[in-house]
């Protein structure tokens, strides 16, 4: 396994081409990584300071051999300072520019030239044509973007992995904004050196990580993709958004990242075998990437529906019956049975209908009633905090029935501003909330896919 | 069973290893040695060869051109079938043969017919040598009605691949509208394409099209019907890029 500590969790950063000019990236990269817990060194031959920090003209001019050097300087000038990384045996690079095998014969040719001189050294090198990477527990930021404008997410415990800055960087904004927290980033723009296996590899033995996300246009090494995926799925549940499914999506993607194409069906059967969950937009990984991080794998694919509207009812019912890995259980007539003497107007069935007089109570007994049915390994908890019997404590009784739960459960809540307000509430909580059922169902077919894989490893 | 007088079997696996197109009966003669069921037949190289055949095989017969660069027999005109007698035979022969002057013809024996499916190798560039299957005829082609698993596979890869085809119901183990098809010996024959017969010529293959294959109810297992077998063009690199992986 390559020892990646050096790139993610570095005890010393030179940025190459650090700059006093805000239009450089060399600016934005070093004004970032001034959180970093570690020392940052800023590189370049015409300053003697940079934000306030005594500037070196290259390298070998530092106080120590760095761990990470970041190249930011224009693609023509970044292979100088690569070969003067791996001359003083820096453990990792970072190449930020654009101008490699992606443009043209220039820039393949400026490609295999770093590949070249990486060529058995110990130095291994990230991109180039990337963000880099993010680990928000070190402060080691290395992505040219305005914090600002792109809000970075808290530290936490899932680990993406990205073919793509920009899918990257919008999940990125996006759990910011979401309660997601992130162990790590990292952007394999061009996959020079490192590629998703060497990553995924880390990552499936970091004790930090809880969940792996990859975003994926091809497999540098299809069958060591399989192995390492299989076995990183035993630690940890592995999700996989592979673009370029269809011939006209595999077209997009050669023309983004030069990916060579395989069958989207080819694909999804190898996906299976890895044991990874798989998903098909941006929307579905950060949802089942949630649910996969703060809730537990379904046991089995049988789903109890609790609702306290009838038409909801029905939809995440059809939604639920026709997902190929969940099914609508068959509640136990113990369930059944206590629901009609406790609540005479509901629909005992699976989906229990509270209907519109539900109050907290009613949801309580509800809820308590599916943890502790056999016939059920997930729960669906259609709930609306805009009904008139409705009170605040029910949010409190929600999140204690999930803590406490044996089970899985997912929220789907719809309405205007005061649900909105309870979804990120619960999703502060850690429960899997969704303002969409479509979303919500998703999830548990991805809760329940996890539960596969695991029966599948143990056996 | 009736036998081949084809080449031997090292010799043919010497050709795919020369990354040589085989013909079709001679991809029969590979599959029969596997223990893979393949219609009973022989291969007529003269009229008197043909009425060999006749004599020793059961109507009705299938007559097809066969030879390593027939590719498209049918548009070639080069396939009758259901031929009733031997005299519908014979006359047919004569008037194939010499259409194909350099061509001999294969005589099977018809296959009774069953459910229609496809299985295949293909290579694709980034995981290899991979297992296909799927419900044939229109299924294939307008359901795009396949799945596929990296070889080698197991027993349980194979009923997953099963398992995700749109028209599942029909190879269920319980059977649909009361008809059981023979699920086993299509797992069978998925885990001997899959595990066996790609760890020996996978690495040679761009592709292989086992298309029909015929599935008979449970216990009557099936046949392939139609075989073929496309050599790795690019495999200059592949054994390059293998010989770097050893270092």
């Amino acid at each position: 396994m390559t020892d990646l500590s050096a790139l993610l969790a570095p005890g010393s950063v030179a940025v190459v081409g650090a700059s006093r000019s805000p239009l450089k990236i060399g600016y934005a990269i070093f004004a970032n990584l001034q959180r970093a817990s570690f020392p940052v060194y800023p590189i370049n031959p015409r300053s003697d300071n940079i934000q306030g920090h005594q500037c070196y003209p290259d390298l070998k001019s530092l106080p120590e051999v760095v761990d990470l050097a970041i190249i930011a300087t224009p693609a023509r000038y970044a292979l100088d300072p690569a070969r003067e990384a791996v001359e003083l045996g820096v453990g990792a690079l970072i190449v930020i520019a654009g101008g490699f095998n992606e443009a043209g014969p220039e820039g393949t040719k400026r490609q295999a030239e770093l590949q070249a001189i990486l060529k058995g050294s110990r130095t291994r090198a990230l991109g180039p044509n990337t963000l880099g990477v993010f680990v928000p527990h070190l402060g080691l930021d290395t992505m040219f973007t305005d914090p600002v404008r792109s809000p970075r997410p808290q530290a936490g415990e899932i680990a993406f992995i990205s073919q793509s800055g920009a899918v990257g960087e919008s999940f990125m904004n996006y759990a910011a904004d979401n309660q997601i927290g992130l162990r790590a980033f990292a952007g394999l723009g061009n996959k020079a050196d490192l590629n998703e296996v060497d990553l995924m590899e880390h990552f499936a033995h970091d004790e930090g990580t809880r969940t792996l996300l990859l975003y994926l246009e091809d497999f540098e090494d299809g069958r060591r993709f399989l192995t390492v995926c299989r076995e990183a799925s035993e630690h940890m549940p592995v999700l996989v958004l592979k673009g370029g499914r269809t011939d006209r999506g595999a077209r997009a993607a050669a023309s983004h990242t030069g990916a060579l194409a395989t069958s989207g069906k080819l694909a999804e059967g190898a996906l299976h075998q890895a044991r990874a969950v798989p998903v098909y937009d941006e929307q579905q990984m950060m949802d089942a990437a949630f649910a996969l991080t703060y809730a537990e794998p379904m046991q089995g694919p049988r789903v109890g529906i609790l609702t306290s509207a009838g038409g909801y009812g029905v939809i995440t019912t059809d939604l639920v019956d026709s997902n190929p890995h969940l099914r609508v259980a068959d509640l136990s007539e113990e369930t059944v049975r206590t629901i009609k003497e406790l609540l005479p107007y509901a629909g005992a069935a699976n989906p229990i209908d509270l209907t519109g007089s539900a109050t907290d109570a009613m949801f309580d007994t509800a809820i308590e009633l599916l943890m502790k049915d056999e016939g059920v390994d997930g729960i669906m908890a259609f709930i609306q905090f805009q009904m008139p019997l409705v009170t605040d404590r029910l949010f409190n009784i929600t999140v204690d029935h999930f803590d406490r739960g044996t089970k899985p459960m997912v929220v789907c809540s719809i309405g205007g501003g005061m649900t909105a307000q309870y979804l990120a509430r619960l999703r502060q909580a850690k429960i899997p909330s969704y303002p969409a059922i479509h979303r919500a169902v998703g999830s548990l077919a991805a809760l329940a896919q996890r539960g596969d894989h695991l029966a599948e490893a143990a056996k | 069973m009736t036998g081949e007088h084809g080449p031997d079997i090292s010799t043919l696996e010497e050709r795919i290893k020369a990354l040589q197109p085989l013909a079709e009966h001679e991809v029969k003669t590979l599959l029969r040695a596997h223990d893979i069921p393949v219609p009973s037949g022989l291969v007529a190289h003269d009229r008197k060869e043909a009425q060999l055949a006749a004599d020793n095989l059961n109507p009705p017969f299938a007559l097809k051109v066969t030879g390593p660069e027939i590719f498209h027999k049918t548009e070639l005109k080069g396939v009758v079938l259901n031929l009733e007698t031997k005299s519908e035979l014979l006359e047919a022969y004569d008037e194939m043969a010499p259409r194909f002057p350099d061509n001999p013809l294969l005589i099977e024996e018809m296959a009774p017919s069953g459910l229609e499916l496809i299985l295949g190798l293909i290579h694709d560039p980034q995981f290899g040598p991979s297992l296909m299957v799927g419900l044939g005829g229109i299924f294939a082609e307008v359901l795009e009605d396949v799945a596929f698993r990296v070889v080698p596979v197991d027993r349980e890869d194979c009923n997953d691949m099963l398992d995700e085809l749109k028209g599942s119901k029909v190879l269920s183990p319980e059977g649909f509208r009361g008809k059981v098809y023979d699920r086993e010996a299509l797992l069978e024959l998925m885990c001997n394409i899959g595990g066996d017969w790609a760890a020996k010529y996978g690495h040679y293959l761009q592709s292989m099209d086992l298309n029909p294959v015929f599935i008979y109810e449970a216990g009557k297992g099936l046949v392939v019907v139609d075989a073929k077998m496309v050599p790795q063009p690019d495999f200059q690199a592949q054994e390059e890029e293998a010989d770097t992986e050893k270092e």
